[in-house]
């Protein structure tokens, strides 16, 4: 573990204790790598990012930039009746200088561990699943159904199949 | 790249394509028509920026731009600095081993973390385990678990990015992980609150104590505590206990049975 050095800039002499907020390391596509972009709270300050950087992570920044980003007025519950529109909280993002360079590790190869294709597949099947069931259902014809029921026909015009009466009644049962 | 030239101008093209870079490529064959074709495309005649002959276009006297008097500048239009667009052909950047940027990483420093290596955490620490900790250790824990935080929302937003449309498992796993980090974070808070009301309590019972000086220069040599001397005028409450916890009386003498011979069972 490093020794605290004098810092190389002027810290205030407010001592802060115990500070409970987070700060999240973004990736973004286009910056140098002598670059980095970190979402703060809205009340953090570049002097604040600056001191914390030094203190928390041994980082010396040379430069720190703010800006923030105004959420959209979005409703409160999208899909039903009664909305009630607000506007979310402003995001804060700081990207500072850095004198070294860093580059972010390689994306995974093999998703697998995080059984991304697993979770694709149920989404998927998820999505289908919901749109028969859905209130508009009867607006899509069910293709494979309708290709169901040409293949049948087909047969039994062709002799190959013999129609049965089916159990149950009209709601669809067992065939004997 | 003389000044009245246009970078389209097919002669440009050609020497621009047809010249041999570090990497040698043969044009792909449907733009050879473009190179047989030696008439320029346009037909309207080309208008080209004239020259500027304002030398102090810019400068300001008031803000005291512009060159210097013999000031030469460095760069000149015909040896700029070109950027490498292809990323292949760039060189590889070397990271420094103990970058500060590496907290926000996991241990293996690869870019996130497995479900399974979130999974591999252990619980809160508790409010007894704590208060044994001093000062400086609860605020070191502190932080360590702040910097657990930074690094969980990293690798939270990073996961979310590159599931893409239908995800990527691990939420459940960082859930659990950052909700142990918070326990052990209110803790901390708990345990220190707790020694603050202590030391509250001790001190407003301090003031009102008049044994006690709570201006006393301990280090210098004054005693704060002054314990005053046992005499008369010291009050004695009574209480029913005290007969019974008061050392120097005697015993008090058995019961005795007031229960008659006549009342035993007779064999």
């Amino acid at each position: 573990m490093a020794l605290v050095t004098k810092a190389p800039f002027r810290v205030g002499q407010k001592e802060i204790h115990l500070p409970n907020f987070t700060l999240t390391l973004l990736r973004m596509a286009n910056q140098p790598p002598t670059s980095a972009t970190f979402l703060v709270p809205l009340s953090l300050n570049k002097l604040d990012l600056r001191d914390y950087l030094y203190h928390a992570y041994n980082l010396r920044v040379l430069s720190v930039r703010s800006y923030i980003i105004q959420s959209k007025v979005a409703p409160t519950r999208p899909k039903s009746q009664a909305r009630n529109w607000n506007r979310p909280q402003a995001q804060k993002r700081m990207t500072v200088e850095m004198e070294r360079p860093f580059v972010w590790p390689d994306t995974p190869d093999d998703l697998e561990p995080w059984n991304h294709e697993t979770r694709e597949k149920t989404r998927a099947a998820q999505e289908e699943f919901q749109k028969t069931a859905s209130r508009d259902a009867d607006t899509r014809p069910d293709a494979g159904e309708r290709k169901s029921l040409r293949e049948q026909a087909k047969e039994l015009l062709e002799g190959k199949e013999r129609w049965k009466p089916v159990v149950g009644g009209s709601r669809g049962g067992r065939r004997r | 790249m003389p000044p009245n030239m246009h970078c389209t101008q097919s002669s440009h093209l050609l020497t621009a394509l047809l010249t041999p870079t570090r990497t040698t490529t043969s044009p792909p064959a449907f733009l050879l028509p473009a190179f047989a074709q030696t008439s320029p495309f346009s037909s309207s005649t080309p208008c080209s920026a004239r020259k500027d002959h304002n030398r102090n276009r810019g400068v300001s006297a008031l803000r005291h731009t512009g060159l210097g008097k013999n000031q030469r500048l460095s760069v000149r239009l015909s040896n700029l600095p070109q950027p490498v667009l292809d990323p292949l052909r760039r060189s590889v950047v070397k990271v420094d081993e103990n970058h500060g940027l590496w907290g926000f990483f996991p241990k293996e420093r690869t870019r996130i973390s497995t479900p399974e290596e979130s999974n591999m955490h252990g619980r809160a620490w508790t409010v007894q385990e704590l208060r044994g900790k001093d000062w400086d250790d609860l605020h070191r824990l502190w932080w360590v678990c702040v910097r657990e935080k930074n690094r969980i929302a990293t690798t939270e937003v990073e996961r979310k990015r590159l599931g893409g449309r239908f995800g990527m498992y691990g939420d459940h796993e960082s859930g659990q992980r950052v909700a142990e980090v918070k326990g052990t974070m209110r803790c901390i808070k708990f345990v220190l609150t707790e020694r603050w009301y202590a030391w509250e309590n001790a001190r407003e019972a301090g003031m009102e104590d008049p044994e006690v000086d709570l201006y006393a220069d301990v280090e210098g040599g004054e005693r704060a505590y002054l314990p005053q001397e046992e005499g008369e005028e010291t009050l004695s409450l009574g209480s029913e206990d005290d007969a019974r916890t008061d050392p120097t009386q005697r015993l008090p003498p058995p019961v005795e049975s007031t229960v008659s011979s006549e009342a035993r069972v007779r064999v």
